[in-house]
């Protein structure tokens, strides 16, 4: 018997897809975000918000990953954004090569920002690198506190976090103290940005969407398209 | 259930790692805390990955590394099974080092008979 020893990444075939699907979406001046969160946290309904409000200023595309149906696709479309839909079947994470197939079917010119809603789950997909610039975790307050705890490995990779449905903290156990205190452990430094998309309050994340976005763009020399203007900061009304 | 998915890289990978008429006996896999990969779900679905392939049978070895952590109070480095978990000098304030491992680390494989065939062997 020999024992042959090997030392690679277990994941090292989707790697290489996403790192492609990573130099196609930069060479097209697209900035990109993996949206993780759990079944109900309020993603797609984020997305909605945040193509109403954007329209007219910078130009989004939306995957949306989900086992079935194309409701999701279907509430974005009505939001006149680009859209395509992966059905993954029983799987519970979309990966590099899905998502490489998706690319080909959205037309990537004249995008600035394309957001990949991942299927509904805090474990699975945080593994899985698609090719985006960062990856966005959403927890909502409706969870509880020691969701973040509880989910180490998103906390970790995660750029940022979503708290949603803060309108609701009165109405349910979320000490918000114990929140930031775990995200804090596991990814110091970590920027926690707090929302509410029925009230609606989400002026912070548009904020850090445009900011990124144009960053992207910039480093990409692809200009805005001046039929929507320069990108216009949002005020933060708290 | 990202384990499926993972037992289909890993077997990907093993197959080109090894010559096709190898005998492969068993993979052994390090996974690091950050993966939550649970071991009964891991191995079913290797067994489910490998069903009916040229790697149906082989075991799957896996070793789960502990957690490691760093005191930002003491500076002290420690390995653990769990987290959180208090440092020593009383601190709860514990960073993790790490811990994302997902690696095949080594393939065993029976050698073939032309390897181990005696000198004097007369030949047929």
């Amino acid at each position: 018997m020999s024992e042959i020893r090997i030392v690679q990444n277990v994941l090292k075939h989707n790697d290489e897809i996403a790192a492609m699907n990573r130099q196609r979406l930069r060479d097209a001046g697209v900035f990109c975000i993996d949206l993780i969160g759990s079944p109900g946290c309020g993603k797609t309904s984020l997305l909605e918000a945040t193509l109403h409000r954007l329209h007219g200023r910078i130009n989004v595309g939306i995957i949306a990953g989900d086992l079935a149906t194309d409701r999701d696709a279907q509430r974005i479309q009505a939001c006149g954004a680009r859209v395509v839909q992966i059905n993954t079947g029983k799987g519970c994470h979309l990966d590099a090569n899905q998502v490489r197939h998706a690319l080909v079917q959205i037309d990537l010119d004249g995008l600035d920002l394309l957001i990949i809603e991942n299927v509904g789950n805090l474990i699975c997909p945080v593994g899985f690198d698609l090719g985006q610039d960062v990856k966005v975790g959403m927890f909502s307050v409706c969870e509880g506190d020691d969701k973040a705890a509880k989910h180490p490995h998103l906390v970790r990779v995660a750029d940022l976090l979503l708290l949603n449905k803060t309108d609701l903290v009165k109405y349910v156990r979320f000490h918000q103290v114990t929140f930031r205190e775990d995200v804090e452990r596991l990814s110091p430094g970590v920027q926690i940005i707090e929302l509410s998309v029925t009230e609606p309050r989400i002026d912070r994340w548009l904020d850090w969407l445009l900011s990124k976005t144009r960053a992207a763009n910039d480093q990409a020399n692809t200009e805005v398209p001046t039929l929507v203007g320069p990108i216009k900061e949002l005020s933060d009304a708290r | 259930m990202h384990e499926l998915s993972i037992a289909r890289s890993l077997l990907g990978l093993v197959r080109e790692n090894v010559p096709d008429d190898a005998s492969v006996k068993s993979v052994k896999v390090r996974i690091g805390p950050l993966q939550a990969i649970e071991p009964d779900a891991m191995q079913f679905a290797w067994q489910a990955a490998t069903d009916k392939t040229v790697l149906d049978g082989v075991e799957l070895s896996m070793v789960f590394l502990s957690w490691q952590l760093h005191c930002r109070e003491c500076g002290r480095n420690w390995s653990s099974e769990n987290w959180p978990d208090p440092c020593a000098c009383g601190s709860c304030q514990a960073d993790l080092v790490g811990g994302d491992e997902l690696t095949l680390e080594s393939i065993k494989v029976e050698d073939s008979p032309s390897r181990t065939a005696p000198a004097d062997t007369p030949a047929p």
